[in-house]
């Protein structure tokens, strides 16, 4: 309201600007002419018009005719959304038409009518008349324009308004009485009249106005050219109070002006019934057959009874045909279907017709003019007669070929995607070559891209591609094939040419392509329309191809050619990779028979090794019984000579004979120290935790009894535990330390010292003394076996204690060495690894 | 067993070795009657009275049996091991009397329940000393089943 406020109140809604001027126009016409009637007095010719009766006779005529036409538009618009409005206006302007028929011929100088004619009675008709119109512009402007609420309604606002009428008929006829006097002839209208016809522009005026408010927004009805008529009407009814006569000029202005009115009120309702739903109709017709034309949907429509189908332009258009080809038979369509099609379309249609489903769906192949065929997605809907029976299927055509063609062609793409996808996860999992084809010969024909694929090597010598792979339908085909590159015949197919020029061949056709030829007839019969071939490489050479044949012509676009272009690549890395693995093994199992030989050359060595140490031992056993036993005797016999016959013997025998006792001795001592050196190295080693501060002391307490006169400073750390074989150790203590003791013994203190030291990270054990010392010049004799570094008048002693030192640390995988000064002392050191250490050697 | 005959059974094949034990008996006063057998078989024959040792009264037995084990026939282990077999010889005190100390024949004699194994010393003050308390040992102080 506020917006309105503030456009004025002469504001318009664009939508009448221009209908306004047009009928502006004409008002201001007629106003200038209802001025100019009104200021220019009268002629006197003018108050009174010769032969006016057939004047307003024609005039009123017309007025009725136009009435009668306002009602017959208006009555017989029909419509749902038709407002109840247009109606009323209809049934309202029969009365008036009535009215002023009456009026007219009540009309003085007319026939009498019933009752007398004058005056009095045909301006109470006249009123009657106007203030209907008045009074129904007046609420067909007010009233919501709406529907009526039901068919019975507006007969009941007709046959009331025909009772009214009735009624004003019966009064003005027989009870003119009842009436105010509306013209005393010689004087001119009565007040009564005048003041009536005030109240009619009034309720003109008012209607004009609530018109020209509501043109401030649009509007459902012709509200222009209401306003027109109503504007008109109020000027003819200001006619109508000026006359003082009834054939002046005035009365005739007024009567022009009201058929003016009237003809303005016509051409609203015809406008409004007539014209406005023909352009509304014209346009949503064009619309329609737009909209039909840019989507390229035909329509049809099935009379279920007659069998007639009409088919639109488009629907024809669709399949290459011109309006009047085909004839409107519902076998044009059946005749048109794809034969794969027939059948299934059919029953669709069945179905649908004797399921209670409302919508029809369906999709199907049908031949175009040219021969070929495009998918027609159709759709439709029943009607029904009054019985509920199907009686139309009324639907739609749409060519969804270029759709259905990308959405194969995607199809195509994601079903190589997942041949691919799947090829590659069986590279992965195949343990050989074989089984690997075959895994790929099934992907391709599960993945329903293909009805066959096969696998064929190159025999190098035969020159015959051996298929080793295939699946898919009709694989007897293969057995048809006898590819060989040395045969003129075939060498041109695509296989051999894959083979030979080592890139894809594909055959978009089949049924074209003249490389085919030898094997078309057997492809076609099986229905393989393309093919294509990929070479297989190993190690940079074709040998082989990878062979798949498809249901459709044309289907190796870019895109697929790339994937399985892709694929081959990759069974060909995965052939690489297979030869590898079979070189490795062939190595592997090469070195496997290399070692199995050498255990074998081991065990013969050490059977041989043993059955020499048993010799040895045998030697050794020998050694210690046989050689030992003539030298008790040599000793004993001595002896007995040194007793028994000592008389007998100057002292030079004796003396004789005490070095033949002394060398006998000696002899034994170095038969028992080799023999102990050969048991230090024949004996197992039993290494467990042992304290060997404990075994020093035990082998120093030992040492003290057969040396009681010595003076030994002793030393020994305590709590030095090794990994180690305690008998073994012991025999190294007594030799470590009997020799400290031995060549420190010409020392008037002697000092001997045990212990252990971490010298870089490890733990190395020492005997030290501070006897006589050596060169370390001779370091390297120390540990040989009968090597000395001293006399044996200095020190007597075997030279095999160092040695079996030396074997024993060894046998414990520890190092021996020693430091030493000519009289300084000697320090002899030795390592013993730990158990982590010793079982990582074992291994 | 006849108590006045206390017999010691030498079995060594070495005449040396013979006369060295002999003489350290002497001079360890064992008055004990040392019979020697050359061989394994001859020492066997004599314990159970075969050979030429038949007429030999089986129950004679000796008192103590100084064993060598490198013998000529049957070896020092085998002739143990026979001892050590017949329910008549079982209980003999067995002392070896050898050269070597290979552990292998200490482990077997001890298995086949020697008395005592005793390494004969080269130095023959040793073997005197060894000899001596031998006899001491084995023919004095040690009890034996009266069976």
């Amino acid at each position: 309201m506020q917006l309105i406020n503030k456009q004025g109140l002469l504001w318009l809604h664009p939508n009448y600007r221009n209908a306004m001027r047009r009928t502006a126009t004409i008002l201001l016409l007629l106003a200038f002419t209802q001025l100019l009637a009104w200021l220019i007095p009268a002629s006197p010719s003018a108050n009174g018009i010769p032969n006016y009766l057939p004047l307003h006779t024609l005039l009123e005529t017309i007025s009725v005719v136009v009435s009668m036409m306002v009602f017959a538009v208006g009555w017989n618009s029909r419509g749902s959304s038709l407002a109840g409005n247009i109606v009323l206006l209809a049934c309202v302007f029969f009365s008036v038409g009535v009215l002023d028929f009456l009026h007219t011929v009540s009309y003085g100088g007319m026939p009498d009518f019933i009752s007398p004619n004058d005056v009095q009675k045909h301006l109470n008709f006249w009123l009657s008349a106007r203030f209907f119109a008045a009074m129904v512009l007046l609420v067909v402007t007010i009233r919501p324009w709406q529907p009526l609420g039901s068919r019975i309604t507006r007969y009941l606002i007709f046959g009331t308004l025909l009772i009214v009428t009735a009624l004003i008929n019966w009064v003005v006829v027989y009870h003119q009485a009842w009436w105010p006097d509306t013209f005393i002839s010689g004087e001119g209208l009565t007040t009564f009249k005048k003041n009536a016809e005030y109240l009619i522009i009034a309720l003109n005026i008012v209607t004009a106005v609530l018109l020209w408010h509501k043109m401030h927004e649009p509007q459902t009805f012709n509200i222009v050219l209401l306003f027109g008529a109503v504007c008109t009407l109020a000027m003819s009814e200001f006619f109508f109070t000026l006359y003082t006569t009834m054939t002046g000029s005035y009365n005739v202005l007024g009567h022009i002006y009201k058929v003016i009115a009237y003809l303005f009120i016509y051409r609203a309702i015809v406008v409004e019934t007539i014209e406005e739903p023909y352009n509304k109709l014209a346009l949503a017709q064009q619309n329609l057959a737009t909209a039909l034309r840019a989507s390229n949907t035909g329509l049809w429509d099935w009379d279920l009874h007659t069998n007639v189908v009409l088919y639109s332009p488009e629907w024809k258009a669709q399949l290459g045909y011109l309006p009047g080809e085909l004839p409107d038979q519902f076998s044009t369509w059946e005749s048109l279907l794809h034969p794969d099609d027939l059948a299934p379309a059919k029953e669709r249609v069945q179905s649908f017709l004797s399921s209670s489903q409302q919508h029809y769906e369906n999709e199907f192949r049908m031949r175009h003019h040219d021969g070929s065929y495009r998918w027609i997605m159709a759709r439709g809907e029943k009607q029904y007669d009054d019985n509920g029976k199907p009686t139309r299927l009324i639907g739609s055509h749409i060519d969804i070929t270029e759709p259905n063609k990308t959405k194969e062609k995607l199809e195509r793409l994601s079903r190589a995607y997942r041949l691919l996808s799947r090829v590659n996860e069986a590279i992965v999992r195949a343990q050989d070559r074989n089984a690997l084809f075959a895994e790929i010969c099934n992907a391709a024909s599960e993945s329903t891209l293909f009805r066959l694929a096969w696998i064929g090597m190159l025999d190098e010598q035969t020159q015959v591609i051996l298929p080793v792979a295939y699946a898919g339908e009709d694989a007897d085909y293969i057995s048809k094939l006898n590819i060989r590159l040395d045969d003129e015949h075939v060498a041109n197919g695509p296989t051999a040419r894959a083979l030979r020029e080592g890139c894809p061949v594909y055959c978009q056709d089949i049924e074209q392509d003249s490389t085919m030829a030898p094997w078309r007839d057997e492809a076609i019969k099986r229905g393989y329309r393309s093919s294509g071939v990929f070479p297989l490489y190993q190690a940079g050479v074709v040998v082989g191809t990878i062979n798949v044949y498809a249901g459709d012509a044309n289907i190796f676009t870019q895109d697929i050619e790339q994937l399985l272009q892709e694929m081959a690549a990759d069974v060909s890395f995965a052939l690489d990779a297979f030869k590898e693995t079979e070189r490795r093994k062939v190595a592997e199992s090469e070195i496997k028979r290399l070692n199995i030989e050498l255990e074998g050359r081991v065990q013969e060595r050490t059977r041989q090794l043993e059955s020499i140490n048993r010799e040895l031992e045998a030697f050794s056993y020998s050694v210690s019984h046989d050689l030992r036993a003539p030298l008790r005797s040599i000793d004993g016999f001595s002896q007995i000579l040194l007793k028994k016959y000592h008389e007998k013997l100057d002292a030079t025998g004796q003396d004789y004979l005490n070095r033949v006792r002394r060398a006998s001795q000696r002899m034994g001592q170095l038969i028992d120290d080799l023999l102990n050196l050969s048991q230090v190295t024949r004996g197992q080693v039993k290494r467990e935790q042992i304290d060997l501060s404990a075994i020093a002391t035990k082998a120093a307490n030992e040492l003290r009894k057969t040396n009681p006169d010595r003076i030994v400073q002793l030393t020994i750390q305590q709590c030095v535990t090794v990994y180690a074989d305690a008998s073994l150790l012991r025999i190294v203590m007594d030799n470590l330390l009997g020799n400290a003791c031995k060549y420190s013994s010409k020392k008037p203190v002697a000092e001997i010292e045990f212990g252990a030291r971490d010298i870089d990270g490890e733990c190395v054990l020492f005997v030290r003394d501070n006897g006589a010392g050596f060169n370390m010049e001779y370091v390297d004799k120390l540990f040989g076996a009968f090597q000395r570094l001293h006399t044996e008048n200095e020190f007597e002693g075997t030279g095999i204690g160092l040695a079996t030192v030396q074997r024993i640390i060894r046998r414990h995988h520890g190092k021996v060495w020693a430091e030493a000064r000519e009289n300084e002392g000697a320090t002899f050191y030795f390592t013993l690894p730990q158990r982590e250490r010793e079982e990582k050697e074992d291994k | 067993m006849s108590k006045d005959k206390k017999i010691i059974l030498l079995i060594e094949d070495n005449p040396d070795d013979e006369e060295l034990t002999r003489l350290a008996f002497e001079e360890s006063r064992v008055a004990n009657e040392l019979v020697v057998t050359r061989d394994g078989q001859d020492a066997l024959d004599y314990l159970f009275a075969a050979g030429k040792y038949a007429s030999r009264n089986v129950e004679e037995k000796p008192q103590l049996i100084l064993l060598d084990l490198k013998l000529p026939k049957v070896d020092g282990l085998e002739v143990l091991r026979r001892i050590r077999a017949d329910e008549r010889t079982k209980i003999l005190p067995v002392v070896i009397l050898t050269t070597s100390k290979e552990e292998s024949d200490l482990v077997a004699s001890y298995k086949l329940g020697v008395n005592s194994y005793i390494r004969k010393p080269v130095d023959f003050n040793q073997f005197l000393d060894a000899m001596r308390q031998l006899g001491l040992y084995w023919l004095v102080l040690n009890e034996t089943p009266q069976a």
